[in-house]
C-alpha cells in the first residue's frame, strides 16, 4: 500500500460537486455547478482536484446529484489528475437505493452519510470534505496537520469574507476553537470569519454521529444547518483561517468577476498548476489557434481551436470559438464552439457551449463603459447552450436566452433584470 | 470508408516505418527522429499518418523505431490519443531486438518489416499496410485497401505525379494502362517519368512474407524500393497503383519544413488540421496542462497560429508559435516557425528563423531575415533558401545578430553578430 498518510494520519476526499444553483441561470440548467466551464479549458472542479492531486490524497468521491454526465465525462478514471494505480482513485457516487439506505441526496451530510461504504473502504482515519466550485490555490495538508495538532474532531475553513447571507460564520476563542457559528445569518454576526465549507472531520466521530438518534431521525441532512451545530454541543470543533484568493462561483457575478480576476492576473492557472482532461472531446480534437488576418486580439485568453478573425478585448474563449470578420467581442466569456458571426456586437455576455450569434446581432450594452475597479456587473446578458440567435437581433443588458432556444432574425429581447 | 471494405480493414495491419533520420533537417534531428519532428505548432510529424490509420478504421499499428525512439515512444504512449487501445486494437512500439536469426539493427525498410514478421503473424491479417511515419498528408487508407483487394494486386503503391525535375529525389515507376507497374527506378539520375511512389504499400499479407523470407532472408535484399519491388516485377507478381493527388509534404529539409507549416495559416487554409482530424498526445511533456494563450493589452497577432500557455505582449504575424512561447512586449516575429517554451526578449525582431524547444533570446537581438544572401558554408545542401536554425536550448545574449541561412546548433551561447551561412557549435 502506498503511504498516503499526511501529517500521519490516512486522508480520503469527498468533492461536493453538488446540485444545480439556480442563481446560475441558464448556465446550470443542465449540468451541475461543479462542471462549469471556466477560464476556457477549465471546469470549476479543476481547483479542487488540482489541490487535492498536489496534498497527495489519493482517494476521492465526487457526490453528484444534478445532470452528473458532463461531469462523469469530464473526471473519468481520474487519470488527469493522476488518481489512477494502486490505491488511487477519484469515484463520482451518484445518488442510489437499495439495500437500507439510498435515496435522492437530501443535503450534504446526506450525500456523504449514504456513502458512508465509501469512507469506511478507504481505511482513513481523516475525511476531508469540499466544493467543487471554489477556486483557490490551498494547500490541504497545512488544514489537515492543523485537525492534528489540536485534536480536535472537526476543524472548519474559513477566511475573511464580507457578510452574505448565504454563507456560514464563525468565532473563534483560545486555540482557534470554535465557539458560535451562524448558518446564513439574517444580520451581520459579530465575526468576519465566513465558512469556505471545506472541513475535516475524524471518521470515528462522523461514524458516531451518523450513528446518533438524531441522524436516525432524520435531523442531520446538512453540515451547515445540522451537523456542526449538533456536533458544536458534543464533540470539539476548530477553525482554520486560510488566506491566498478565493473565490466561489455560486452566481453569475460572482463567475463572471473570477473571469476578470483571471483577465487582471490574480487567477494563476500554470503557476497553481492546476490540470484538467484533456481527453474532453470537444478539447482534443481542437488545433492551436488561429488568427486570422483581419484579428484584433487584447487582454484575452484564447483557447486552442479558436478562430479569429475579428476584434476580442477583455475576454476569455474556450476551445473552439469561432469570431468571424468584423465582429467584436469585449468583456466576454464564450464558451465551447460558439460562433459570432459577421459584424455581431457580442459585449458583457456569458454564451454557453455551441452559440450561434447571428450577423450583425448586438448582445449586451452598445456602449462600453467598463472600469477595471468596478466590482459586480449586473444586466450581464446569457446565452443558454446551443441557442441561435437569428441575424441582426438586439439583446438588450440582463436578455436571458434559453438552452436550444432559436430566435428568428431581428429579434428583440429586452434586459429581464 | 465504404461498407464493402469494412472486413478487409479489420484484416488489415498497419506497420509504420518511423526510423528515418531525416538528416536533412539538421538540428532539428539532432537528438530526435524525423517522424518525432514537432510541426504545426502541437503536432510531431508522425501525427498525421496515425490520426490517418484512425480515420480510415484500422486497429492495429506497429510503429517500427531504430534511430533516437524516446520521444517517439513517449508521444506514441499507449495509443490513447488515437483510439488506439482496447482488446483488438493497439499502437505497439517495434524497437529492433535480437533473435535467434542474430540479426540486430534493421538494415532498411524490408529488413524492419522482415524482422517483425512475427508481430504480424499474431493476428494472421489479410493485408498489411505499410507507411512512412515522415510525411503530411490527409489519405484514407480505407480506399487504397479497397482499391487493392478489388484489382487483386500482390502489392499496391500509392503513387501521385511531381514536376520531372523533382522526380530524381523519389523511387519513380512506370505503368500501362490499368495502373499496373512495368517499371522501377530508384532516385534516378535522369528520371523518364513523373510518376512517384509515396512510400505507401499494402501488400497481401501472404506474398509480403513469403518475398521478405525468400529475398531479405536469404540476404539479397533489405530494401523495398530497391530491391523487394524491382524483383518482384522481373517475378511476374502483380504490381498495381493507387493515384492520389491530394495535399502530401516530405517535409525532408528546412525549407519544405517551413513552407508547410506556412500552409497551416494563409488564406486558403490549404493545409486545414482541424479538417483532416489531426490528433496528438496533449499529455505528453506538460504539452496541455497549460492555461489558454495570454494575450496581453500590447499584444498585435495576425495571421498566425498560437498554443496553449503562450504569452504574447509584442507582434506575431505569420508565424507558428508552440506551447508556452513568451513574446515580451516590444518583440516581433514574422514568418517564423517557434517551438515550445522559447523565449523571445523585449524589442528583439525574428524574421524567417525555425527556434527549436526552449530557445532564449535576450532583449534587442535581430535574428534571421537581414544580411547577405551567402548560404551555409557548412550545410550547403540544408540551409540555402534563406532560413535560419536556431537549435533545442540555445542562448543568444543581449543585441545578438544573425543572418540568413546560419545554424546555431542545440546548447549554444551566441554573442555579438553572425553572418550569414555561418554555423555556431
Amino acid at each position: 500500500m502506498i503511504d498516503d498518510r499526511i501529517h500521519g494520519v490516512r486522508t480520503v476526499a469527498m468533492v461536493m460537486a453538488g446540485g444545480r444553483v439556480g442563481e446560475l441561470s441558464v448556465l446550470t440548467m443542465q449540468r451541475p455547478k461543479a462542471a462549469l466551464p471556466f477560464a476556457g479549458a477549465y471546469r470549476m472542479i479543476d481547483f479542487g482536484l488540482s489541490n487535492l492531486m498536489r496534498a497527495g490524497i489519493n482517494k476521492v468521491g465526487i457526490l453528484s446529484q444534478y445532470r452528473p454526465a458532463s461531469l462523469i465525462e469530464h473526471v473519468g478514471m481520474g487519470e488527469s489528475w493522476d488518481f489512477v494505480g494502486l490505491d488511487r482513485s477519484a469515484k463520482i457516487l451518484p445518488p442510489f437505493w437499495g439495500g437500507d439506505a439510498g435515496d435522492w441526496y437530501q443535503g450534504d451530510a446526506d450525500a456523504v452519510s449514504q456513502n458512508w461504504n465509501f469512507v469506511e473502504d478507504s481505511g482513513a482515519e481523516v475525511l476531508l470534505i469540499l466544493s467543487g466550485n471554489h477556486i483557490c490555490n490551498t494547500d490541504y495538508r497545512e488544514l489537515i496537520g492543523d485537525h492534528v495538532e489540536s485534536g480536535a474532531d472537526m476543524t472548519l475553513g474559513f477566511r475573511a469574507m464580507p457578510y452574505d447571507r448565504h454563507y456560514g460564520y464563525g468565532k473563534l476563542g483560545d486555540d482557534n476553537r470554535l465557539v458560535q457559528y451562524w448558518e446564513d445569518p439574517e444580520q451581520e454576526p459579530p465575526t468576519d470569519l465566513g465558512s469556505v465549507n471545506v472541513f475535516v472531520i475524524n471518521v470515528a466521530a462522523l461514524r458516531s454521529v451518523f450513528e446518533s438518534v438524531a441522524a436516525r431521525s432524520g435531523e442531520l441532512f446538512e453540515f451547515g444547518r445540522h451537523v456542526i451545530p449538533y456536533m458544536m454541543e458534543r464533540y470539539r470543533l476548530h477553525g482554520h483561517v486560510f488566506d491566498g484568493y478565493w473565490a466561489h462561483t455560486r452566481t453569475i457575478p460572482s463567475y463572471y468577476d473570477a473571469h476578470r480576476d483571471l483577465i487582471h492576473g490574480r487567477i494563476d492557472l500554470d503557476g497553481w498548476g492546476v490540470r484538467t482532461n484533456l481527453q474532453d472531446t470537444l478539447v482534443a480534437s481542437q488545433p492551436p489557434a488561429i488568427f486570422g488576418e483581419s484579428a484584433a486580439v487584447r487582454q484575452s485568453f484564447i483557447s486552442t481551436g479558436c478562430d479569429i478573425h475579428g476584434e476580442v478585448v477583455r475576454s476569455v474563449l474556450s476551445p473552439g470559438v469561432r469570431v468571424e470578420a468584423g465582429a467584436r467581442v469585449v468583456d466576454s466569456i464564450l464558451c465551447h464552439n460558439t460562433v459570432v458571426e459577421r459584424g455581431a456586437q457580442v459585449v458583457r455576455t456569458i454564451s454557453d457551449k455551441h452559440v450561434v450569434v447571428g450577423r450583425d446581432t448586438q448582445s449586451g450594452p452598445v456602449e462600453i463603459e467598463y472600469d477595471p475597479e468596478q466590482g459586480l456587473s449586473p444586466r450581464l446578458t446569457l446565452l443558454g447552450k446551443k441557442c441561435r440567435i437569428g441575424a441582426g437581433s438586439v439583446l438588450g443588458p440582463g436578455a436571458v436566452i434559453i438552452p436550444e432556444q432559436g430566435l428568428p432574425e431581428r429579434s428583440r429581447v429586452e434586459g429581464s433584470r | 470508408m465504404s461498407p464493402a471494405s469494412s472486413t478487409d480493414i479489420r484484416n488489415t495491419v498497419t506497420m509504420i516505418l518511423a526510423g528515418g533520420v531525416g538528416s536533412r533537417l539538421n538540428a532539428l534531428v539532432r537528438r530526435r527522429a524525423k517522424p518525432a519532428v514537432p510541426f504545426g505548432a502541437t503536432y510531431r510529424i508522425i501525427d498525421f499518418a496515425l490520426s490517418n490509420v484512425m480515420n480510415s478504421g484500422l486497429e492495429r499499428v506497429g510503429v517500427l523505431t531504430q534511430y533516437l525512439p524516446y520521444s517517439l515512444t513517449e508521444h506514441i504512449g499507449d495509443g490513447q490519443p488515437w483510439g488506439l487501445v482496447g482488446r483488438a486494437r493497439e499502437a505497439r512500439i517495434l524497437p529492433p531486438h535480437q533473435g535467434q536469426h542474430g540479426s540486430d539493427w534493421y538494415s532498411g525498410t524490408a529488413d524492419a518489416v522482415y524482422q517483425n514478421l512475427e508481430y504480424l503473424g499474431r493476428y494472421s491479417p489479410e493485408q498489411v499496410l505499410l507507411l512512412s511515419g515522415d510525411h503530411v498528408y490527409n489519405m484514407d487508407y480505407a480506399a487504397l485497401i479497397d482499391h487493392h483487394v478489388r484489382v487483386g494486386a500482390d502489392a499496391t503503391i500509392a503513387v501521385r505525379t511531381v514536376p520531372i525535375e523533382e522526380a530524381s529525389s523519389f523511387g519513380t515507376v512506370k505503368i500501362d494502362a490499368d495502373g499496373w507497374i512495368n517499371g522501377f527506378e530508384e532516385k534516378p539520375k535522369n528520371p523518364t517519368s513523373n510518376l512517384i511512389s509515396m512510400g505507401i504499400y499494402v501488400f497481401s499479407a501472404r506474398v509480403l512474407e513469403d518475398r521478405l523470407r525468400k529475398i531479405t532472408g536469404a540476404g539479397l535484399g533489405s530494401d523495398f524500393g530497391h530491391h523487394i519491388f524491382p524483383m518482384m516485377m522481373k517475378d511476374g507478381y502483380k504490381l498495381s497503383t493507387y493515384l492520389w493527388e491530394g495535399y502530401w509534404q516530405d517535409v525532408g529539409t528546412i525549407k519544405a519544413y517551413f513552407d508547410a507549416q506556412m500552409d497551416l495559416i494563409d488564406q486558403e487554409r490549404t493545409l486545414d488540421i482541424r479538417a483532416w482530424g489531426v490528433r496528438t498526445n496533449l499529455d505528453e511533456t506538460r504539452l496541455g496542462d497549460r492555461p489558454p494563450g495570454w494575450l496581453a493589452p500590447s499584444a498585435n497577432v495576425h495571421s498566425s497560429m498560437i498554443s496553449r500557455g503562450c504569452h504574447i505582449h509584442g507582434t506575431v504575424e505569420q508565424s507558428i508559435l508552440s506551447p508556452g512561447v513568451v513574446v515580451e512586449e516590444g518583440a516581433t516575429v514574422q514568418s517564423s516557425v517557434i517551438l515550445n517554451d522559447c523565449r523571445i526578449g523585449a524589442g528583439s525582431v525574428l524574421k524567417n528563423v525555425i527556434l527549436d524547444k526552449e530557445v532564449r533570446i535576450d532583449a534587442g537581438c535581430r535574428v534571421g531575415g537581414h544580411g547577405s544572401d551567402r548560404i551555409s558554408e557548412q550545410f550547403p545542401s540544408h540551409l540555402d533558401a534563406g532560413l535560419s536554425l536556431i537549435g533545442k536550448g540555445a542562448r543568444l545574449h543581449p543585441d545578438c545578430s544573425i543572418g540568413r541561412n546560419c545554424v546555431v546548433t542545440p546548447l549554444s551561447e551566441v554573442r555579438g553578430s553572425i553572418e550569414s551561412g555561418d554555423t555556431v557549435e
